[in-house]
C-alpha cells in the first residue's frame, strides 16, 4: 500500500529543480521531465517521499536506475531504426544546437556522465558524490578518469 | 598529462547548450493524474497512468516509427483520435489469460506448442479487492519459465506488468518466450490492451522485431472450475490416511524441491517469515470435504479461501494475496505458483503430519511442496549449504547490457554475493592459505595471489615443498573478501578438479545444431586471419566444436570451408579487432576493482563479445563494469565461483 504523506508536495517542491536539472543532464531536456515524472510516480507507489531520509540522494539514485533502463531501451531502439528505416532519430538531438564538444559530453556513457555533472558542474567533491549516489569513493574516481581520457582531445586547444 | 580542471572547464562547456534548456520540474498535480480517490492508490503501477498520457503526447511517434503492425477496426491504438478503451469499458483483465497468438510482419502466427514453444503461455491476473480490476497480482509462464507473482495496474487502457521477473531456464523452442518478453520489456511505460470479450490483443513497442499485437484469449479460471468435481482424480482414498478430515489444521510450509534438490523453507534465507496454511472443515460431504483455508506465504496474507478435498486431491477457488514488497520472497513464489498453477487439483499426499503437494511449480514440474503440521517435530537440518559437488544451475543473464554468466543455486542474481563455493587451489606459503582464484604458476612448489581464507584447517595436508603446502579444495566460503580475506564456511577435498570456468549448455549455435564440422583448427585458424576485420573470432563451444564468427553473412564461409570438412560459421557483430581493442582499453581498468582482487582474465569470446572471466559474478560487479564500457553489450562477465545462499 502506498500512502502520499502531507508533506510529500513540500519535499518534491524542494527536490524537483536539481532532480530535473540532473535527469536533463543525463537525458537532455526532452526526455527529462518524462524520467522525473516515472520516478517520482514509481517511488510514491510504494513509499511517502517525506518518509525518505535523504530524499534527494534517493530520487537521484532512482533517476540514474531510469536513466539506465532508457539507455537500454535507447540501444535496443536504435538497432530498430536501423531495421525500419533512416532519419529517425530526430528527437534526441532535439533543438539543442549540437557542437562536436556536447556530442562528446552527452556520447558518455550515463553513470560517467552523471559522475561529471556532479563534480565538475555541481562541484561536489567525489565523497560526496559517491554518496549521494551511493557509489564507493573510488567509482566515482575511475568514471571520471574515462571522461578524462574521453574529453582529453578537447583539452589541447586551451 | 590532462589537467582535471581544463577537463572540467571542457565538460562544463560542452554541457551548458544542453542544460540551458533544462525544463521546468514537472507541477506536483500533474502527477497525481488519474490516481482516483486515495482508497485506490495502490501499487506501483500508477505509472502506467502518467505513462499512458505520456505516450499519447510525445510517444506516438516512436510507436509509429517502429513500425506496428497490427491493425484493427478500432482504429490504431495510440492514436489520440480514437483513445483506448477504458479498464472497465473493455472489460475486467482478471482471470487467466492463454497467448493465442501474434503477428509478425503482418502474419498470424499461432502458438504451438512444441514449434515455437514448450509449453503453455499464460497469464492470470488477480485483483485487489475493491480495486474495480485496475490493479492487482499476476503470475503465470512463459511456456517455458514460471512468471513470479507481482504487481500489475490496468487503467485507461494501458496494462503496465512493472518489471516481469520469472525462473531461468532455458528452453527450446522459446519464440514465445521471446515475443512475450519482448513485448513486456520494450514497454515500460505500459502495453495497450484492446479487449473484446474473452479476446484481449496487447500492442507495443518491440524492438527486436514487430511483433504485434500479441493476442491472448480468456480460459476458465482456477476459481470457476474450484466448484467443479469432474475434474477430481479417482485415485483411491488410500493416499490419505486418516481420511479427508486429516486436513484441517495449521499446517507450516517446511520445503520444496527443485531438481533434485530438496529446498528447506528458511525464514531469514527464503521467506521473511514463516509461511503457513490453516485449513477449516465446514462441510464433510459423500465424496471428503469442503471448507476454507486462509494463511500467511511468509510475507504476505493469504485470504480465506474456498477448498474442497476429495480423492487425495485439493481444488480450491481463486487465491487472493497482499501485494507487499519482500525481503526474501522465494518461498512465496513456490507456494503461490502451485495454488495458482495447478487448476485441475493438487494432488495430495498425507503421511501423519506431513503433507506433500504435487502440481505445477514454478518450474513446471510436478515436483512437491512439503507441509509439516504445526507442533509436529522438524525434520534434522543436514545442511542449509547445498551438497558440494552436485552440479549448480548454468545462468545467463543481462545486467545493463552486460551478459552475466554464472554458476548458480539461487533463483535470481544478487545485487551482492554473500556466499560462494569454489573449487580451487589453495597455497600456504607461511602467510596463511590462500585461494588461487587467477592463474596458478605451474612451478614447484605452485605460485598464486589471492584472498587469504580464514579459518581453513590445514591439517593432513600432503602436498609440500620448500615449506609451501597446497592442495585441492571445494570450500564455502564469504564473499566479497574483507581486508583481502574470506572466511570458510565449509571445506571438502576437491573430488574433482575444477579450476576452469563453466558455461550454460548449449552454447553451440543453433544454426550449427547437425552441420558438418569436419574442418581441422589449423585450415579455419588460418581462414579467419585471412578475413581482415570480417573476422569475428574463434571460440570453442561446450562439446568441443570450433566456432568460427564472421561480421556479415557467414553462408559464403560456410560454402568456403565445406570442402574443408565444413565448419560452424556464425554472424557477429564485432570484429576481432574490435574486440580487442575494447579488450585493451578494459584490462587496466578491471586492476582497480576490489571485488575483482586482480584475479581475472579478458578474451575475446563467443557473440562477439570480450569475455571477462572474474571469480565471482554478481549484479553489482556487472553494473560497475557496464559503467566502464561505451557499450556494455560488448562484454560477457563470467564468474567462477557458484552463487549460494
Amino acid at each position: 500500500m502506498s500512502s502520499v504523506g502531507s508533506g510529500d508536495s513540500e519535499v518534491y517542491e524542494a527536490v524537483a529543480p536539481a532532480l530535473v536539472r540532473f535527469a536533463t543532464a543525463l537525458v537532455g531536456p526532452a526526455d527529462a521531465p518524462d524520467v522525473v515524472s516515472a520516478v517520482v510516480v514509481r517511488v510514491l507507489g510504494k513509499r511517502s517521499l517525506s518518509s525518505i531520509e535523504k530524499p534527494q540522494a534517493y530520487l537521484m539514485q532512482a533517476v540514474m536506475n531510469e536513466v539506465r533502463q532508457l539507455h537500454r531501451g535507447r540501444a535496443r531502439q536504435r538497432a530498430a531504426m536501423v531495421r525500419v528505416g533512416p532519419g529517425q532519430q530526430a528527437r534526441d538531438a532535439a533543438d539543442i544546437a549540437r557542437t562536436d564538444l556536447t556530442d562528446a559530453v552527452m556520447a558518455l556513457p550515463p553513470q560517467q556522465r552523471a559522475a561529471a555533472y556532479l563534480v565538475y558542474w555541481c562541484e561536489y567533491s567525489a565523497v560526496e558524490t559517491a554518496e549521494l549516489m551511493g557509489w564507493s569513493d573510488g567509482t566515482v574516481r575511475r568514471y571520471l578518469h574515462l571522461v578524462r581520457e574521453k574529453l582529453g582531445r578537447f583539452t589541447d586547444d586551451r | 598529462m590532462t589537467d582535471e580542471r581544463d577537463v572540467a572547464a571542457v565538460f562544463n562547456e560542452g554541457l551548458a547548450p544542453v542544460l540551458d534548456e533544462a525544463p521546468p520540474a514537472p507541477a506536483w498535480e500533474s502527477l497525481q493524474y488519474d490516481f482516483g480517490p486515495p482508497s485506490h492508490r495502490i501499487g506501483s503501477g500508477w505509472l502506467a497512468a502518467v505513462a499512458a498520457a505520456v505516450v499519447i503526447l510525445v510517444g506516438v511517434g516512436s510507436i509509429l516509427l517502429l513500425g506496428r503492425v497490427g491493425s484493427s477496426d478500432r482504429g490504431e491504438p495510440g492514436d489520440s483520435a480514437t483513445p483506448p478503451s477504458d479498464a472497465a469499458a473493455g472489460g475486467s483483465i482478471e482471470g487467466r489469460w492463454v497467448l493465442e497468438s501474434w503477428e509478425e510482419d503482418g502474419k498470424q502466427i499461432p502458438v504451438k506448442i512444441g514449434v515455437n514453444t514448450t509449453g503453455e503461455v499464460f497469464l492470470v491476473f488477480t485483483a485487489a479487492p475493491d480495486s474495480g480490476g485496475t490493479v492487482g497480482t499476476f503470475t503465470g509462464s512463459t511456456g517455458c519459465n514460471g512468471i513470479v507473482l507481482a504487481n500489475y495496474h490496468y487503467s485507461a487502457g494501458f496494462l503496465d506488468l512493472g518489471q516481469m521477473d520469472t525462473t531461468a531456464m532455458g528452453c527450446d523452442p522459446d519464440t514465445a518466450e521471446r515475443v512475450l518478453r519482448a513485448m513486456v520489456v520494450n514497454n515500460p511505460a505500459g502495453i495497450e490492451v484492446v479487449m473484446d470479450g474473452d479476446t484481449m490483443e496487447w500492442y507495443g513497442r518491440n524492438a527486436v522485431s514487430t511483433w504485434s499485437p500479441l493476442t491472448f484469449r480468456r480460459t476458465d479460471s482456477a476459481s470457476s472450475e474450484s466448484t467443479s468435481t469432474t475434474t477430481l482424480s479417482t485415485t483411491t482414498s488410500s493416499a490419505v490416511p486418516g481420511g479427508p478430515g486429516a486436513i484441517e489444521g495449521h499446517w507450516i510450509f517446511a520445503s520444496w524441491q527443485e531438481g533434485n534438490d530438496e529446498i528447506r523453507v528458511e525464514p531469514g534465507v527464503n521467506a521473511d517469515d514463516e509461511p503457513w496454511l490453516e485449513f477449516a472443515v465446514d462441510e464433510v460431504t459423500s465424496a471428503g470435504v469442503a471448507g476454507t483455508f486462509e494463511g500467511s506465504t511468509g510475507c504476505n496474507a493469504i485470504w480465506p479461501t474456498d477448498f474442497e478435498y476429495s480423492a487425495g486431491f485439493l481444488t480450491h477457488g481463486e487465491v487472493v494475496a497482499t501485494a507487499g514488497g519482500c525481503g526474501r520472497d522465494t518461498a512465496q513464489s513456490v507456494l503461490l505458483a502451485v495454488l495458482r498453477n495447478t487448476p485441475d487439483g493438487i494432488e495430495v499426499v498425507m503421511d501423519g503430519d506431513t503433507m506433500e503437494w504435487y502440481g505445477s511449480n514454478l518450474e513446471g514440474a510436478s515436483h512437491p511442496v512439503t507441509f509439516r503440521r504445526e507442533g509436529a517435530p522438524v525434520e534434522p537440518t543436514t545442511t542449509t549449504v547445498a551438497e558440494p559437488n552436485a552440479n549448480p544451475d548454468m545462468r545467463v543473464y543481462e545486467v545493463e547490457g552486460v551478459e552475466v554468466v554464472t554458476p548458480t543455486r539461487l533463483d535470481n542474481l544478487p545485487a551482492q554475493a554473500t556466499h560462494v563455493e569454489v573449487t580451487t587451489t589453495v597455497i600456504d606459503s607461511g602467510d596463511g592459505p590462500e585461494l588461487c582464484l587467477g592463474a596458478v604458476m605451474d612451478s614447484l612448489p605452485p605460485q598464486c595471489s589471492g584472498p587469504v581464507a580464514n579459518g581453513l584447517d590445514m591439517e593432513g595436508w600432503t602436498e609440500e615443498a620448500s615449506g609451501v603446502r597446497w592442495g585441492e579444495q571445494t570450500l564455502v566460503v564469504t564473499w566479497p573478501p574483507v581486508d583481502g580475506a574470506v572466511e570458510v564456511i565449509s571445506q571438502s577435498e576437491a573430488s574433482y578438479l575444477d579450476l576452469g570456468l563453466r558455461y550454460p549448455p548449449g552454447e553451440l549455435p543453433a544454426e550449427c545444431q547437425g552441420v558438418a564440422t569436419g574442418a581441422g583448427a589449423g585450415p579455419i585458424n588460418q581462414y579467419a586471419s585471412s578475413l581482415g576485420d570480417a573476422n569475428g573470432g574463434l571460440y570453442v563451444a561446450n562439446d568441443g566444436t570450433l566456432v568460427l564468427q564472421v561480421v556479415g553473412d557467414p553462408a559464403p564461409h560456410r560454402e568456403a570451408l565445406a570442402a574443408s570438412g565444413g565448419v560452424c560459421v556464425i554472424e557477429v557483430s564485432r570484429s576481432e579487432a574490435e574486440q580487442r581493442r575494447i579488450q585493451d582499453s578494459i584490462v587496466p581498468l578491471l586492476r582497480d576493482i576490489p571485488e575483482i582482487g586482480g584475479s581475472y582474465a579478458v578474451a575475446t569470446g563467443p557473440g562477439g563479445r570480450v569475455e571477462v572471466q572474474v571469480p565471482v559474478a554478481d549484479r553489482s560487479l556487472a553494473q560497475t563494469i557496464a559503467g566502464l564500457v561505451d557499450d556494455p553489450t560488448a562484454i560477457r562477465l563470467v564468474g567462477r565461483g557458484i552463487l549460494l545462499p
